[in-house]
């Protein structure tokens, strides 16, 4: 028997966990169906029953620093299968929204990406910014002649005023996932998996990384869910797209100023690699929208912040696309504007990052290392074969 | 009540625990009783129990003693093989139609056995739930009441063989009989319907109807019973072979909004019986019993508190979501997540016993503005018009004894409700 814990019922973290898409967790009776359905649910203290309960008792601390959480995929074998309807799927994915939102940092910004009144607010601040700059520039009102972005918005100023918000980015990011990984430390050494499993070992945070990063490419755990079959799909396409649109963004800046070769002609392979990305990135995320909005009436929520988080990610690739085309067909009236919002919306995407539903890029990898380290992803492993 | 014409009389549906003690109870109150049984034979699904929980003591005693009761007052008109169609009227001055379906046997029958020897043609026992077969002509099983074989009239094959009845010495036979109508006058009529196994062939991931090991409590009952397809000895379906290892299946299908939604109340407590049907036979077995809560309220906890007791009974608290069958050896590898153990458990057994739950009967009874159920299906105490009750598993899903004090109570509302 486990030590003798005194439960301490949260019952806001209980509020907000229904709130985050989680309604259905007091359906749940305990009868451990989700366990055993779950093809991702190691043998030694599988979930997500663990979670279900914890989540009904307001265990915040259990549950936040639980890596199990993350192990979880969303493909929802355990909703299909459970006898109450308390979708366990559902509420682990509120308590990974919970879990970005409660290591944000600043704090504030949790708060404010969850609340639809605060999306102006989080719109309109990139767009002063960018006219601010603009008006600084004085190119507010874009010169006659060719669309020729580089014209309205310059390239350098561009590139400092969006590196720099990237830099605080990534600052906030680091300190939310530190705060995230002592948590997890603190969780296994009051849990720890491996004690009661022979077969689990932990390895170092090198190996945990290298092996985390070759699930993540190869989107192993995605393949393996039984329901949910082309969530596998459309999820690599997003990602590889959007991989590939990081790669081809880097790629060009290092064109521009190291080699001074700038710009690109249309059938310059980093052009083609870059176009074929947006394309895998565009059926990917209307793919995945159309499959979230076909659930939405029966097996599976989708949240607020899922929608933000997607539609704001379309934005980028629709306004994207449609500022390459207007150049090319050089429509200056329109081109201008729309590359504006697609600025606004990169900027939403990009520097919001740590506080939207974008954060499961980093607290998942995060979440995947540690397993590896602590010694649960072997234990996950071992009960696969 | 002189038990003349519809005044004291009471149309009873259904021949089983319920509807007898109904009928009894009633009777011997001084009124006079219809009582129509669709199956060939009164008693039920007692009849076909094995032994009763707490007292493990066997339902045939019981039945024949409320039987005698029966047979002993001359109030009671008892009809096997009939079913009431519909029924017209208001409280105290209803007419039902009651259809008569041929047994093909009549009084003279004395259950010698003759005809069985010569009948030529084979059905699928369902009073042992299929498990094994007889004649076309048969006797439901040894101590029937009413003591005379029956005819399945969708197997025999007629007049074009008459083997039985030219076996038949007392000519007791009559392959020509046809179903008829009735109309009887009461003045209350009770439902004692009863119930059905829930079909555990619905239940997706627990493979009853696709791997033979693996039967329900239900079936259970017979393969225990003395009376039953293999005299009483536990054994496996699909090989005879002894059983080393057992698994009970708790809520099979049942608290489930994907198939029955409902608790039955009585599962658990069957399930913590039958463990005694394989001790009693197996001292070395190793018994596993899954659930999600033990229902044993009451005096039924010592039941249950004794049970714990054997060192080989295990009792784990997690609900079995997949069975799998090993097809070389046709053992079973059941999977839930033990709770309280803190893994994943596959235990490998021979036999898995599923405990599935109680199903409302159907009942085509055409009544004045229809019948009212609850959201599971079951009959509801109250109904459009007082003269129409309800006894027993009819109205919600209960043990025996608590069949038998609901009937006691329905028998005085309908005196009630007709004199």
């Amino acid at each position: 028997m486990p030590d003798a814990y005194l439960v301490k019922p949260d019952r806001e973290f209980v509020r907000e966990i229904i709130d985050l898409g989680g309604e259905s967790l007091k359906q749940c009776f305990q009868c451990a169906t989700c366990s055993i359905s779950c093809t991702l649910s190691p043998d030694r203290h599988p979930f997500p029953r663990k979670e279900m309960i914890w989540a009904q008792w307001g265990l915040k601390d259990k549950l936040i620093g639980d890596p199990d959480v993350w192990l979880c995929h969303r493909c929802g074998d355990c909703n299909v299968t459970c006898p109450r309807s308390a979708a366990p799927s559902d509420v682990l994915a509120a308590v990974r929204d919970y879990t970005i939102r409660n290591y944000s940092f600043p704090r504030f910004m949790g708060k404010a990406l969850g609340k639809p009144a605060f999306l102006p607010l989080l719109l309109g601040i990139p767009a002063v910014l960018i006219l601010a700059v603009l008006a600084g520039l004085g190119t507010l009102n874009p010169p006659p002649g060719d669309v020729e972005y580089g014209r309205f918005f310059a390239h350098l100023p561009l590139q400092i005023f969006f590196g720099s918000f990237v830099a605080l980015m990534i600052v906030a990011c680091l300190v939310g996932v530190s705060r995230f990984w002592k948590d997890l430390n603190s969780r296994i050494s009051r849990q720890s998996f491996n004690q009661s499993s022979t077969t689990a070992s932990t390895s170092s945070v090198g190996t945990g990384i290298v092996g985390a990063v070759k699930d993540i490419l190869t989107h192993t755990k995605f393949r393996d869910c039984t329901e949910n079959k082309n969530r596998y799909i459309s999820h690599l396409l997003t990602f590889y797209g959007f991989a590939g649109l990081f790669l081809t963004t880097i790629a060009v800046v290092i064109s521009e100023y190291v080699f001074h070769y700038y710009p690109l002609p249309l059938f310059h392979p980093l052009k083609i690699f870059g176009n074929v990305s947006t394309l895998a990135m565009l059926v990917g995320v209307t793919w995945i929208i159309y499959e979230r909005a076909r659930k939405q009436r029966d097996t599976e929520i989708s949240t607020y912040n899922d929608w933000t988080f997607i539609w704001i990610l379309y934005a980028v690739i629709i306004t994207g696309i449609v500022t390459e085309i207007l150049r090319f067909v050089n429509i200056a009236s329109v081109a201008y504007p729309v590359y504006f919002v697609h600025l606004v919306v990169v900027f939403a995407l990009l520097i919001y990052l740590p506080f939207s539903r974008f954060a499961h890029m980093v607290y998942r990898t995060v979440a995947l290392v540690h397993a590896r380290y602590s010694g649960r992803e072997e234990a996950v492993e071992s009960a696969e074969q | 009540m002189s038990g003349n014409g519809k005044q004291g009389k009471i149309l009873v549906i259904g021949g089983g625990i319920s509807g007898i003690t109904v009928a009894i109870e009633a009777a011997e109150a001084g009124c006079s009783i219809v009582l129509v049984e669709k199956n060939a034979y009164l008693g039920g699904r007692v009849a076909q129990s094995n032994k009763y929980f707490p007292k493990l003591c066997p339902p045939m005693c019981g039945l024949e003693i409320s039987l005698r009761r029966l047979r002993a007052n001359g109030r009671i008109q008892c009809h096997t093989l009939a079913e009431v169609e519909k029924i017209v009227g208001e409280p105290g001055n209803y007419r039902a139609t009651i259809k008569h379906y041929p047994r093909h046997v009549n009084e003279n029958c004395t259950a010698c056995g003759a005809c069985v020897d010569v009948c030529p043609v084979e059905r699928s026992n369902v009073f042992n739930y299929g498990l094994d077969k007889t004649k076309a002509i048969y006797l439901p099983f040894e101590a029937v009441y009413p003591q005379r074989f029956v005819i399945d009239g969708g197997v025999c094959e007629g007049t074009s063989c008459s083997k039985c009845v030219e076996a038949c010495q007392y000519n007791a036979v009559d392959l020509e009989e046809k179903p008829r109508t009735e109309e009887v006058e009461v003045g209350a009529v009770v439902f004692a319907t009863g119930w059905q196994p829930y079909d555990a062939a619905q239940i997706e991931n627990l493979g009853f109807g696709q791997y033979s090991n693996v039967i329900t409590n239900s079936i259970m009952e017979r393969l225990a019973a003395a009376n039953g397809p293999t005299e009483g000895r536990i054994t496996r379906p699909s090989d005879g072979k002894e059983i080393d290892s057992v698994a009970f299946v708790q809520c099979a299908g049942s608290r489930d909004e994907n198939y029955l939604k409902h608790c039955s109340g009585v599962c658990c407590l069957a399930s913590l019986k039958q463990a005694t049907y394989i001790r009693e036979q197996y001292p070395e077995t190793q018994i596993f019993i899954f659930y999600i809560d033990v229902r044993a309220p009451g005096r039924l906890e010592d039941f249950y508190a004794a049970r714990q007791e054997d060192e080989k009974l295990s009792i784990v608290k997690g609900k079995v979501a997949k069975i799998e069958e090993d097809p070389a050896t046709q053992d079973l590898v059941v999977e839930a997540e033990d709770v309280f153990g803190g893994g994943r458990v596959s235990q490998r057994v021979n036999l898995v016993v599923l405990a599935t739950g109680i199903v409302p009967s159907e009942v085509g009874v055409d009544v004045p503005n229809g019948l009212i159920r609850d959201e599971h299906g079951f009959l509801v105490a109250e109904q459009n018009q007082p003269g129409l009750l309800v006894a027993g598993c009819a109205k919600r899903p209960v043990d025996v004894s608590a069949c038998m004090r609901d009937a006691t109570g329905t028998a005085l509302k309908a005196l009630q409700n007709c004199v």
